[in-house]
C-alpha cells in the first residue's frame, strides 16, 4: 500500500512584495516535475543542497503548502518537524510548550496524557517548569523530537531533526526511529549527512535546484548526492 | 491529518500571547487585571472631576462603553495584522487551521474588554443606572461586536499576508473610524440630515444599541435584529474569504 505519492509536483512561490498590478515579477520554482511513491513502512532519506527543495516537499507532504501543479496523496495521519525552533517558544516554560503544541498538532488530549513520558524521554525532568530560553540547543532538540515522535501519526517528516543533540540522544532517537520502522509507520528524513541517514533509511531522493536527480536504494544516492555538491 | 479543535487552539494561542505579555514581570498576569482596571478607573475619576456643566445626561457612562467597545475592536483587529506576521515561523512549520490566528486576536482583547465590562457595571449604580431585565439584552450588540470585530480581523490577516505595509495603513483606517464612530459623541449630537449616513457604519449601530440597552434600558428590536444579521453576514463573509486564501497566505509567508 502506498503512504505517498507525488505526481508531477511542481511548486511555485510568488515574492511576498510583489504588487498585484505587477506581472512582471521574478518567480522561485522550488520545486519542478517531481515524482515519486513510497510505500508504506518504508524509510526515505531526501538529500539535496542548500535550497534545493528539501524543505518545501516536506511542508507539502505535511500538507503545510498546497502544490502549484501535480498532485500529492498521503494515507493516515502525518506528524512534521520543519522548523524546530518556530514551534517552541523561548519565555514559555518547557510544560507549556508541550501544551501549545499539542494543540496545535492536532493532537491534545494525547500529547497532554503523555507530557511526563515525553519530558522523562528528553530527561528534562529538572527543567519541567524552566523556560525554555535556559535549555541549550542540545536540550530543546531532545524536548522537539521526543513530543513530536508521541504525535499519534502514520507517516513522521523530520528535517534536519537531530541537529544538536549529542551521540548519546541519537542513539536513543534511533533507536525510537527503529521502534516507529517496527510499528510499520512511514519515515520520511531530509538531512545533510547521509552516513545518519543510511543508518536509519532504506530509500533516498536527491533534489538538485528543485528537480528529482535521483530516486533509489539510499546507498545508490549517496553518490550523485556527494557529486552534486563536488565533494 | 490531524482533528484540531479551533477554537481550542485559538484559546490556547490567546492565553499563549496574553502571558506572554507579563512573563517576565514580577506580578505576570495580574497586569492582565490591573491595566484595565487603572485605564478605567483614571478615565472615570478624570471624567467625574472635570465634566462640562452642560453635558448630557449619561455622558461618563456612554464615553466609557465608547471607548471599551471601540479598544475591543482597534486592538483586536490590530493584534489580528500583527500576528499573521509574527507568527510566521509557526504557519511554516505546522499544519494547523490558520483562523485560529484571527480568533485568537478577538479572544485575547474579549478577555480584557471583560475585565473592564466587569468594572463599568459595578460602577454604573453611582451614575445613576438602576438595574433592569433590558439590560441583559446587551448581549446582542456585544455578539455583534465580535462578529465584526473577526469578520474585520480575517480581512486584515489576509491584506498583511499579501501587502505587509497594511499594518501601517491599518492603524490610519482605525484613526479615522475613531472620529467618524460616535465613540466620544451620540448621534444624538449630529445634524439629522447626517445621521443615516453615521448609522451605515456597524459600530456606530453597535453602539447605540449598547448605551440603549445598557443604559436607557430601551430595546428596540428592529435594530438589535439589524446589526445581529449584517455582522453574523460579515463574519460568515470573512470566515468564508479566510478560509479560501488560507493556503496562498502560508504560500505568501
Amino acid at each position: 500500500m502506498k503512504a505517498v505519492e507525488v505526481h508531477n509536483l511542481t511548486k511555485v512561490f510568488v515574492p511576498h512584495n510583489s504588487w498585484p498590478w505587477s506581472k512582471n515579477f521574478p518567480v522561485t520554482t522550488a520545486l519542478q516535475d517531481v515524482s515519486f511513491s513510497l510505500e508504506q513502512g518504508k524509510t526515505l532519506g531526501i538529500m539535496g543542497a542548500n535550497g534545493s527543495g528539501k524543505s518545501t516537499l516536506l511542508r507539502i507532504l505535511a500538507g503545510i503548502l498546497q502544490p502549484t501543479k501535480g498532485t500529492v496523496s498521503t494515507t493516515g495521519n502525518v506528524a512534521a518537524v520543519i522548523d524546530m525552533s518556530a514551534c517552541f517558544h523561548n519565555d514559555l516554560t518547557v510544560q507549556d510548550n508541550i501544551a501549545l503544541y499539542s494543540e496545535l498538532s492536532g493532537a491534545g488530549k494525547v500529547l497532554r496524557s503523555q507530557s511526563a513520558d515525553i519530558i522523562s524521554f528528553a530527561e528534562l525532568e529538572t527543567y519541567e517548569r524552566r523556560p525554555l530560553r535556559e535549555l541549550s540547543r542540545g536540550m530543546k532538540t531532545r524536548l522537539v523530537f521526543s513530543t513530536v515522535i508521541r504525535v499519534p501519526a502514520d507517516i513522521y517528516l523530520f528535517d534536519e531533526a537531530f541537529s544538536g543533540g549529542d551521540e548519546r540522544f541519537k542513539k536513543r532517537a534511533q533507536d525510537r526511529i527503529k521502534k516507529l520502522q517496527t510499528e510499520g509507520k512511514t519515515l520520511v528524513m531530509a538531512s545533510h549527512r547521509p552516513v545518519f541517514l543510511k543508518q536509519v533509511a532504506s530509500l533516498g531522493l536527491v533534489l538538485d535546484q528543485g528537480r528529482l536527480a535521483f530516486y533509489g536504494p539510499l546507498a545508490e544516492a549517496i553518490p550523485p548526492y556527494r557529486k552534486l555538491l563536488g565533494i | 491529518m490531524q482533528q484540531h479543535s479551533t477554537l481550542r487552539l485559538a484559546a490556547r494561542i490567546a492565553w499563549t500571547d496574553f502571558s506572554l505579555r507579563f512573563k517576565r514581570t514580577k506580578l505576570g498576569i495580574i497586569w492582565g487585571v490591573l491595566n484595565p482596571f487603572f485605564m478605567f478607573m483614571v478615565l472615570f475619576v478624570v471624567l467625574t472631576r472635570f465634566r462640562a456643566a452642560h453635558s448630557e445626561h449619561l455622558f461618563i457612562p456612554s464615553l466609557l462603553i465608547g471607548l471599551l467597545t471601540w479598544e475591543l475592536f482597534s486592538d483586536a483587529t490590530t493584534l489580528a495584522a500583527a500576528n499573521i506576521l509574527q507568527k510566521r515561523g509557526i504557519v511554516r512549520a505546522i499544519p494547523f487551521p490558520l483562523i485560529s490566528l484571527p480568533l485568537a486576536s478577538v479572544f485575547q482583547t474579549t478577555a480584557v474588554f471583560l475585565t473592564s465590562f466587569v468594572i463599568l457595571l459595578a460602577v454604573l449604580p453611582f451614575v445613576s443606572v438602576s438595574f433592569h431585565w433590558i439590560q441583559f439584552l446587551f448581549i446582542i450588540p456585544f455578539a455583534s461586536l465580535l462578529l465584526l470585530t473577526f469578520a474585520v480581523a480575517c480581512f486584515v490577516s489576509i491584506a498583511t499576508a499579501f501587502y505587509p505595509d497594511t499594518v501601517h495603513i491599518w492603524r490610519w483606517f482605525l484613526r479615522v473610524g475613531f472620529f467618524i464612530s460616535p465613540v466620544f459623541y451620540t448621534t444624538q449630537l449630529l445634524l439629522p440630515e447626517n445621521r443615516p449616513w453615521f448609522m451605515l457604519n456597524p459600530i456606530a449601530r453597535i453602539l447605540e444599541t449598547a448605551r440603549a440597552t445598557l443604559l436607557f434600558h430601551q430595546a428596540v428590536w428592529p435594530d438589535l435584529t439589524l446589526i445581529f444579521v449584517i455582522t453574523l453576514a460579515a463574519a460568515t463573509l470573512g470566515f468564508i474569504a479566510f478560509q479560501k486564501y488560507s493556503s496562498a497566505i502560508r504560500d505568501r509567508l
